[in-house]
């Protein structure tokens, strides 16, 4: 998935999650402040009520009062006939009723009452037949007058479904209202009634800011017991305001869903809100995460591709964002690749790969400028028993020395060579290659090949020790010895073996000779490599006879390659070229697949109880999985392991290590039995015998032909060899017998098996049947 | 009492000293050449202050604001209930003679009829008090009603052939029935002088309640020279007129001087002459008190609450 992709689906839900929850709380916050509100609201109009109520009923007391201090009043309540003078001052009454509507806009009644409480005078606005005495609220009067006996005050319900404000007063018209002493005497009460608004409009205006749901109910209280204003949100979300002020008592009920429609608004406010600011903040980021991290990436990727096809299209950048740094990671990942991929990384020169490159443009350049170049095929001798007796560490800093000190050795010194910057390398473990170009000739050449064995004319110093490691140098030239980097290579490096070949610690140029010994080699491994595929082998068995049974006990199977022996070359010259090459492995798996196969037969056809002697390659003592691959073998054909032997030349087993000693004792637990072949030519000290598990030594035939005319007059060889076998127990067989006196002699030292022309040449897998089915019956010769 | 002495008594003062009359009076009450003779003959001059609505002269004599007049005019029912409650001083006693019309404290100034006033080019002439109320098509919105308790409530009673001073629940809401038959034609609820003064010659009004003489002055002041006035056939109640002096004033001799004047009895005649209002009769004037007299003073009350519901009902349309 692309980044884009992924910031789509990352960044969307968390973006909308973060919101979603910012949201919510703003959500609660405003249900919150919408609670307040209404509560503050409330609580401000409620206030508005009681100030607006205490306006309504100050007017209705100073309608009152400026009545009853008016001349006209007066006049009236003094007149010697007053009730005559209620005609014409209930007129002047209502007039004066009338122009206090322009201030209290409620006054309904003005009334004077006489002290026994009948109405005397009453100005108002209904017809004139209606009784104009409110004697339903007289037991209210009553009551109150009982509290409150000057002045007071009652809010009742009246008759329009408007509320109604009773103020009375009592008074002594021939005294001053507020003297005390007008209270000892009878007096006149005059009542002023009027409607009130408040309520009505705290409920209008209640019911418009709130919703029409609210509810106001107010009841008239005399009780005057105040009561500050509570309020509770019930449960369900209802809420409650109470209030008892002087003449109410009163409570309010806002549902709550009359607040469904705020908290629905400010739902859709939230949601919009929030879809908005997903949507803004979504592309805000998206923007910039376009614009600061995918483009550089996508750029960067660009470039990154761009540079498999053109070098140097990814530069490093200065910036100090993480896509530079990710850039100069990269180039520097990429650098770091290429100079693994380009040099070894223990010594730090080049590899087979970059030399090779390299070596194909230098000899482009040679060719073009009509220039020599040299390859010098450098190996080191005896590194293997370096790595085995001290370590693979010893053997790495013995690398890495050589390869610094080689460095040092080949730096021109003169303008008599070249070393451009890849030239010297490592191409294997212990091979290294060095190309020296503008050459004058072989003399320069042969300059640096001295200074590099001049390192080791007194072995390898490292870390204080000598170590006895030479070099084998083969050198090959431009244009002789080939103008191709893997001809050149070849040619070097035929010409270092044939160096090592010639005694170590030297160099040798590739020549002539070696061009024709390598193109038979080349031939030799070519048929080799056709005789694999195309079974182009052939077995040939060397009877081995116990000459006092007088019978062959066992048979050396050769092998023989009929393609290459009508050229006249033999197992000993292709074994070693099919040992370097590989092609060994298949081989010996050819012959001892065969081998088997011919056994069981000798078994059968002939009734050959005896075991056949099969030779291996040293290579197979380093193959884990040789001895395997034996147990397979001969559980295929259903033989005794015990019927073959094995042979091991004794070279192989000079610088035996471990893993040569492993496998030798697993060969020997599998039951097969192992021959030293060769024996007294490799120098194999006796006391090394002990560790090898061998059943067997076949005494070289260079021995056996001593017998008869030995080199010094020491006691032949054979002797030796023989009391040796006898200190060891191991059995011996005598190769290359081929006279009687041979025979004689060695059966007088105690040699019962030989094998040889005296007693039978190499035979084919039918001649070798034959023979022993003869021998079972007919005794073989005498000497 | 021989009316030479007052009259030789009125001429001596005169020449003694001149003074000023204030007299709150009504409009057209007193005739203006009847007081320019008064002036001419002693040397003192009336200020007249008028009202046009009985209640508001009665809150300017109850307030004690009457105080400020030298002489009040005020209707022979009011003079009665004024003097009963101490708001009257008593007459001179060289006046030449004292009426029952307006007791003793009153001298009797007029005493005319109530009827109707109308425009003959506009109707026939009224001949029952019904016609005010439920005058015709013609007449929406032309008819003028008086607004003064009394009088007003009196010809509604009599549109209903009853004692127009009743005061019988019945007989009053039956008058209550009729003043709401009469809202559709109603000018307004005011006096018809009243109304002509303010409206002059382009007021519509072609029917009004009014007092004997009150056609001429319609005339007066509308221009329109075919106001007749008539009394319907139901019947009338009589309205005199006194003046009066507010209680606690010194008595001035202009005010005397003018009380004696106008008690003469040709100078009474020549004032209705040229007022139009009918002069005191003789008999009445000894004798026959008006029969408003006889209303109680809750009688009063409702008459007036009565009235005032229907000038609140006019008034809110």
């Amino acid at each position: 998935m692309k980044l884009v992709q992924r910031v789509n689906i990352i960044l969307l839900p968390i973006i909308a999650g973060i919101y979603a929850l910012v949201g919510w709380a703003v959500y609660q916050a405003l249900l919150q402040q919408h609670l307040e509100d209404t509560r503050r609201t409330l609580e401000r109009e409620i206030a508005f009520f009681q100030q607006s109520l205490d306006f309504e009923l100050n007017g209705v007391k100073t309608s009152l009062e400026s009545m009853l201090d008016t001349p006209e009043f007066i006049e009236f309540a003094n007149d010697s006939d007053p009730e005559f003078g209620a005609y014409s001052f209930e007129s002047w009454l209502y007039h004066k009723m009338l122009e206090d509507r322009v201030h209290n806009p409620g006054l309904l009644t003005m009334q004077i009452l006489r002290p026994d409480n009948s109405l005397w005078v009453s100005a108002q606005d209904s017809d004139p037949f209606t009784p104009h005495q409110v004697t339903h609220l007289m037991p209210r009067m009553a009551r109150l007058s009982a509290v409150q006996p000057e002045q007071g005050g009652m809010l009742y319900h009246g008759g329009d479904g408007g509320w109604h404000y009773y103020h009375y007063k009592r008074f002594a018209p021939q005294l001053l209202q507020n003297d005390p002493l007008a209270r000892s005497i009878d007096r006149h009460l005059a009542v002023v009634i009027s409607a009130i608004e408040s309520p009505a409009l705290l409920e209008r205006r209640l019911r418009d800011e709130l919703g029409p749901l609210l509810r106001l109910d107010f009841v008239p209280s005399d009780s005057g017991e105040l009561q500050p204003l509570r309020s509770i949100l019930s449960p369900e979300g209802d809420l409650y305001l109470t209030l008892s002020g002087a003449l109410y008592q009163m409570a309010i009920t806002l549902p709550q869903v009359e607040m469904v429609p705020t908290f629905h608004r400010a739902r859709l406010m939230v949601i919009g809100a929030v879809a908005i600011l997903v949507l803004v903040t979504f592309l805000a980021l998206k923007w910039l995460i376009q614009k600061q991290i995918v483009r550089p990436i996508n750029r960067l990727v660009g470039q990154v591709k761009e540079s498999k096809a053109k070098e140097g299209a990814l530069q490093p950048l200065e910036g100090n964002d993480e896509v530079s740094a990710l850039n100069n990671a990269y180039l520097e990942l990429i650098e770091s690749i290429q100079h693994m991929a380009a040099y070894d990384s223990l010594t730090g020169l080049a590899n087979r790969r970059n030399f090779q490159k390299m070596l194909d443009r230098q000899l482009q350049r040679a060719t073009k400028q009509g220039q020599r170049v040299a390859l010098l095929y450098i190996d080191l001798d005896n590194f293997k028993r370096v790595n085995d007796h001290y370590g693979h560490a010893v053997g790495d800093r013995l690398l890495q020395q050589f390869a610094r000190r080689l460095e040092d050795s080949v730096r021109p010194t003169d303008s008599l060579w070249a070393v451009q910057g890849e030239a010297l390398a490592r191409l294997a473990g212990d091979e290294f290659a060095l190309l020296l170009t503008e050459l004058d000739g072989p003399v320069a050449v042969m300059r640096v090949a001295k200074r590099i064995l001049a390192l080791f004319e007194q072995g390898f110093e490292l870390d204080g020790a000598h170590h006895n490691v030479q070099v084998s140098i083969g050198i090959a030239m431009t244009p002789e010895d080939g103008q191709d980097a893997e001809t050149l290579l070849r040619h070097a490096d035929a010409a270092m073996y044939h160096a090592k070949a010639q005694g170590k610690n030297r160099f040798h140029f590739f020549t002539q000779e070696l061009a024709e010994m390598l193109k038979a080699r080349q031939h030799i491994e070519a048929t080799l490599t056709n005789a694999v595929a195309h079974d182009g082998f052939e077995l040939m068995f060397m009877p081995i006879f116990d000459v006092e049974a007088q019978r062959p006990v066992k048979a050396e199977v050769l092998i023989r390659c009929p393609e290459l022996d009508r050229q006249g070359i033999g197992p000993d010259q292709f074994i070693p070229i099919a040992e370097s090459t590989g092609l060994i492995k298949q081989i010996d798996l050819w012959v001892l697949e065969h081998s088997l196969k011919s056994l069981v037969a000798f078994r059968q056809e002939s009734g050959f109880t005896g075991c056949l002697t099969i030779n291996i390659s040293a290579v197979e003592l380093q193959n884990d999985l040789f001895p395997a691959q034996m147990a397979r073998l001969l559980d295929r054909y259903g033989l005794e392991p015990g019927l073959i032997e094995l042979e091991i030349t004794e070279t192989s087993l000079v610088h035996g290590d471990d893993d040569c000693l492993r496998i030798l004792k697993e060969l020997k637990q599998l039951g097969v039995g192992l021959a030293l072949d060769d024996f007294g030519t490799g120098y194999t000290g006796f006391n090394q015998l002990m560790h090898f598990p061998v059943d067997c030594l076949k005494i070289d035939r260079s021995f056996v032909m001593d017998i008869e005319w030995p080199p010094t007059n020491r006691r032949p060889m054979v002797n030796i060899i023989l009391s040796l076998a006898e200190l060891y127990e191991l059995q011996v067989v005598a190769e290359g017998v081929e006279t009687p006196e041979q025979v004689e002699y060695l059966r007088q030292c105690g040699c019962r098996l030989m094998q040889g022309f005296f007693l039978s040449k190499p035979l084919t897998r039918q001649e070798m049947s034959a023979l022993a089915e003869l021998q079972s019956l007919v005794p073989m010769p005498q000497p | 009492m021989d009316i030479r002495i007052p009259l030789l008594y009125l001429l001596l003062s005169a020449t003694a000293m001149a003074g000023d009359v204030r007299l709150y009076s009504r409009p057209h009450a007193l005739a203006p050449a009847v007081l320019d003779h008064f002036t001419a003959q002693t040397g003192h001059t009336v200020t007249q202050y008028h009202y046009d609505d009985l209640g508001v002269r009665d809150q300017v004599v109850r307030s004690g604001r009457g105080q400020g007049f030298d002489l009040l005019m005020v209707d022979s029912l009011s003079t009665r209930v004024l003097a009963a409650g101490g708001h009257l001083a008593d007459l001179p006693g060289v006046l030449p003679s004292i009426g029952p019309l307006c007791g003793a404290k009153g001298l009797a100034l007029n005493d005319t009829r109530l009827g109707l006033a109308y425009r003959a080019s506009v109707m026939e002439p009224p001949t029952s008090w019904q016609m005010l109320f439920a005058p015709g098509p013609l007449l929406k919105g032309r008819v003028v009603m008086g607004r003064e308790p009394i009088t007003a409530v009196a010809a509604a009673l009599l549109a209903d052939g009853l004692d127009p001073y009743s005061e019988r629940d019945v007989d009053l809401r039956r008058a209550l029935a009729r003043f709401e038959l009469q809202a559709p034609y109603l000018l307004t609820m005011d006096n018809g002088l009243s109304v002509a003064a303010a409206q002059g010659q382009r007021t519509p009004m072609a029917l009004t309640l009014a007092f004997a003489g009150d056609e001429r002055h319609l005339y007066q002041l509308t221009r329109q020279s075919d106001w007749r006035f008539v009394v319907p056939d139901e019947g009338s109640v009589r309205w005199g007129e006194c003046l009066v002096i507010p209680a606690g004033n010194e008595l001035t001799s202009a005010t005397r001087d003018l009380l004696t004047y106008l008690a003469q009895p040709e100078v009474m005649q020549r004032n209705a002459a040229l007022t139009g209002y009918d002069p005191v009769q003789p008999a009445i004037q000894g004798s026959n008190p008006s029969a408003a007299s006889a209303l109680s003073a809750e009688g009063l009350v409702v008459r007036a609450r009565l009235i005032a519901h229907l000038i609140r009902t006019q008034e809110q349309g």
